[in-house]
């Protein structure tokens, strides 16, 4: 069931998208004293091999948080390797920074982002959603067939942080029924 | 007599937001125009008495209209609405003209009040 | 049951810490869970801050909150990076053991539907349980690695001695063919030589008699006589034999004598008491496997020997020290393309014998040097040598208890000292050595 968006969807999720995305950027700038900026976002519907390509290990933290309730899904960060410390140090964690404090950092900052982006998206379309708790992803053991969807829609922002090379993205992945709820959620809006 | 009333946005869903948004009983003719050449071709035509305005366009963007509605010294009165919601955006924006700057997403009794010390309704 | 009734029945009962805070971190709730394990009902600590109840933890506890009050988003504590915020006790599974709390804890925003929070509620959940089989999860993973690895290291072990084992055993049955070959050439080299030495013999008798005869008829003066000697001789080759026989016979012996020579080599290389321990001259035990290795050596190197005089014999396993020898003078020739120079020295310091060969050929290039001794490691093509020949005399010198010193420069040469004690203490190893070779 390949899913396909038409123009005006595509249009619609952009724009809650960039609203979801302001926020996110928002929040963090709240507990961080920085300059956030933020990319056009990507709305693209991937195979689950297409995603599994996506995730490269070599210049990136993973992180999963699902979600549960009128949507469900999973939410992945990425975080970029390159400037965890200048991060974890606007974050007041203790510098240099231990494995401990390294998985605690990460984990906070894609459950502040992930969070941010979720909510702003959902509460939008007036769907509920409560998302678990962010725990690290180890890219290498997943393979392609143990995820549960087999097509997905893939929201994908970006977040960088100026003057460090920072840099994040989050990916929204909805299950197959969700997208359908989804798109019913969008379609009403649409409406006159 | 009703107001002209324009609502300048590239994304079709933030126009009908903007439009379920206005009070019901506002008396207003509306035009929607998708980037800032069309915003600033409505106001030109006298059907914007009355400018919502979106920052992030194509062809002109928001801040480039709002210059431009400066410079020719133009009545409308411009409320911006925007999702880029960090601090500097809002300072520019006031700085160029803009009456008020109001945050995606748009809450309907936010937009009410604007109207209200504006004498508009 | 009604509903207040439910209330306080969860309260009491709820296995999961549940804590409510306003925007000043003053507690408005707190369930029997806490007011159990802090000795402090929550009457007593309505209205004040959690910060001053629980001063070790403020810090942590205040950015975590301050979070959910500012982004209006639930947050998280995890056993695994901060185990314990609450200084609770609990006890483990199975053993029932009193251990300090492990915590995962959730802060909520409470209140909070237009945006604004207005109070923030913890769950503390214990998860000690967990954590523990967690954790001896982990131990027992750590022990299972040690294991494996101890394990890789006994069969790198065991492979190394097997192959040394083979090898061992290739030499010793070289060595028992070669002495047994030895041992069947011997006779027909003897009686050869014999033969050929009474051949010497009769061929001197038959050239005087012919002598003789030559002159006898030279002496009747008959000129028929004379025309038929000279005839006969000629269709003979006469002279052409004469002078050639002796040269012959002469090479012959030679030849012989040489292999005579090499067959006696052989067999003091591979004699079977040179298995046992003993003292035994080192120099003697070099000279004799430079016979051995000599036809390697002898159209392209110039030997050039230095050894100082009444050097002790050393305590050792002369076939074993002789296969070490054999290794790098064969090694050496090798290393020397075309000609070359090979230097031999043996000296002693105090109750060290050190024995020095040292060639002039391509060197060792410096990235090879600390893999030399490595069992199969070689730098010849795949097919020509094994790469065992050094590993195997560095493990045997080792077990003479003493070293070989390696020093090269590529394109000048390289020199291989080995070191050995005088007096080398015996230990079981030897004696089972010792045991395995004379069965």
């Amino acid at each position: 069931m390949m899913l396909s968006l038409s123009e005006m969807q595509r249009d619609a999720l952009q724009e809650l998208m960039n609203i979801a995305m302001g926020q996110a950027a928002n929040a963090l700038a709240k507990l961080i004293d920085a300059k956030i900026t933020l990319s056009i976002p990507k709305i693209l519907v991937v195979s689950t091999a297409e995603f599994q390509d996506m995730l490269q290990p070599d210049h990136y933290w993973f992180t999963r948080q699902s979600f549960m309730g009128q949507v469900k899904g999973e939410v992945l960060t990425l975080l970029a390797k390159a400037g965890t410390e200048t991060i974890g140090e606007l974050l007041d964690y203790p510098i240099p920074l231990d494995n401990a404090s390294q998985e605690e950092l990460l984990l906070e900052l894609a459950n502040i982002l992930a969070g941010a982006c979720l909510n702003g998206f959902a509460s939008q379309l007036d769907l509920k959603s409560k998302l678990s708790m962010p725990t690290m992803f180890n890219v290498q053991l997943r393979q392609a067939e143990s995820y549960r969807w087999h097509n997905t829609l893939l929201l994908e922002v970006e977040f960088e942080l100026e003057a460090t090379p920072f840099d994040s993205r989050i990916v929204i992945c909805l299950e197959g029924h969700s997208v359908a709820t989804l798109l019913e959620r969008l379609d009403q809006l649409l409406e006159d | 007599m009703p107001i002209p009333v324009t609502i300048a946005d590239d994304s079709l869903l933030s126009r009908k937001t903007v439009r379920k948004a206005l009070p019901a009983e506002w008396d207003i003719s509306l035009t929607e125009a998708c980037n800032g050449k069309e915003a600033l071709a409505a106001v030109a035509a006298g059907k914007a008495e009355v400018l919502f305005l979106d920052l992030t366009m194509p062809e002109l963007d928001g801040f480039d209209v709002l210059r431009q509605l400066q410079q020719h010294h133009a009545k409308s009165v411009v409320i911006v609405i925007s999702a880029d919601i960090q601090p500097e955006a809002k300072k520019l924006v006031e700085s160029l003209g803009a009456f008020r700057f109001l945050h995606k997403p748009l809450q309907a009794d936010q937009l009410r009040q604007v109207l209200s010390e504006l004498g508009l309704i | 049951m009604d509903v207040q009734t439910l209330h306080q029945q969860l309260n009491k009962k709820l296995p999961l810490g549940v804590c409510v805070l306003d925007v000043d971190y003053k507690v408005l709730y707190w369930n029997d869970f806490f007011a159990d394990r802090t000795g402090l009902p929550a009457e007593k600590v309505l209205g004040q801050s959690l910060l001053t109840l629980f001063p070790d933890e403020a810090r942590y506890l205040k950015k975590k909150i301050h979070s959910v009050f500012v982004l209006n988003n639930a947050c998280f504590s995890y056993w695994e990076h901060k185990p314990h915020v609450f200084q609770f006790s609990s006890s483990r599974p199975i053993t029932g053991e009193e251990t300090l709390m492990y915590q995962n804890i959730e802060f909520l925003p409470l209140d909070s539907d237009d945006g604004i929070v207005r109070s923030v509620c913890l769950l503390v959940h214990d998860v000690t349980e967990l954590a523990s089989y967690f954790q001896v999860e982990q131990q027992l993973s750590a022990e299972l690695e040690r294991e494996h690895q101890a394990l890789k290291v006994l069969n790198e072990k065991l492979s190394m001695a097997q192959s040394q084992l083979l090898q061992s055993e290739k030499m010793a049955a070289i060595g028992q063919l070669a002495a047994g070959v030895a041992h069947e050439i011997n006779n027909p080299i003897g009686f050869i030589s014999s033969n050929l030495q009474t051949m010497q013999d009769y061929a001197a008798r038959l050239l005087k008699l012919v002598a003789f005869y030559e002159k006898v008829v030279n002496k009747t003066g008959n000129e028929t006589m004379l025309a038929l000697q000279r005839d006969m001789q000629q269709r003979l080759q006469f002279d052409f034999v004469r002078q050639d026989l002796t040269e012959l016979l002469t090479e012959s012996v030679d030849g012989i004598d040489r292999v005579a020579e090499i067959v006696k080599n052989l067999k003091s290389f591979s004699h079977v008491d040179n298995a046992q321990w003993q003292y035994a001259s080192l120099i003697d035990g070099l000279e004799n496997t430079l016979k051995i290795a000599a036809n390697q050596l002898k159209y392209k190197v110039d030997i050039h020997r230095d050894y100082q005089a009444d050097v002790a014999e050393v305590y050792c396993q002369p076939m074993q020290i002789n296969q070490v020898f054999l290794n790098l003078l064969v090694n050496a020739a090798q290393a020397m393309a075309q000609r070359g120079h090979l230097y031999l020295k043996v000296w002693q310091q105090q109750q060290q014998v050190f024995v020095q060969i040292k060639d002039s050929g391509s060197g060792i290039a410096p990235e090879h040097m600390h893999r030399l001794f490595e069992p199969f490691f070689t730098t010849k093509e795949v097919g020509s040598g094994t790469g065992l020949g050094l590993s195997l005399s560095y493990s045997i010198i080792k077990k003479h208890q003493g070293d070989i010193l390696v020093e090269s420069t590529p394109g000048e040469g390289s020199s291989f000292t080995v070191v050995l004690p005088v007096h080398a203490a015996a230990t079981a190893e030897q004696s089972t050595a010792a045991s395995n070779s004379a069965a």
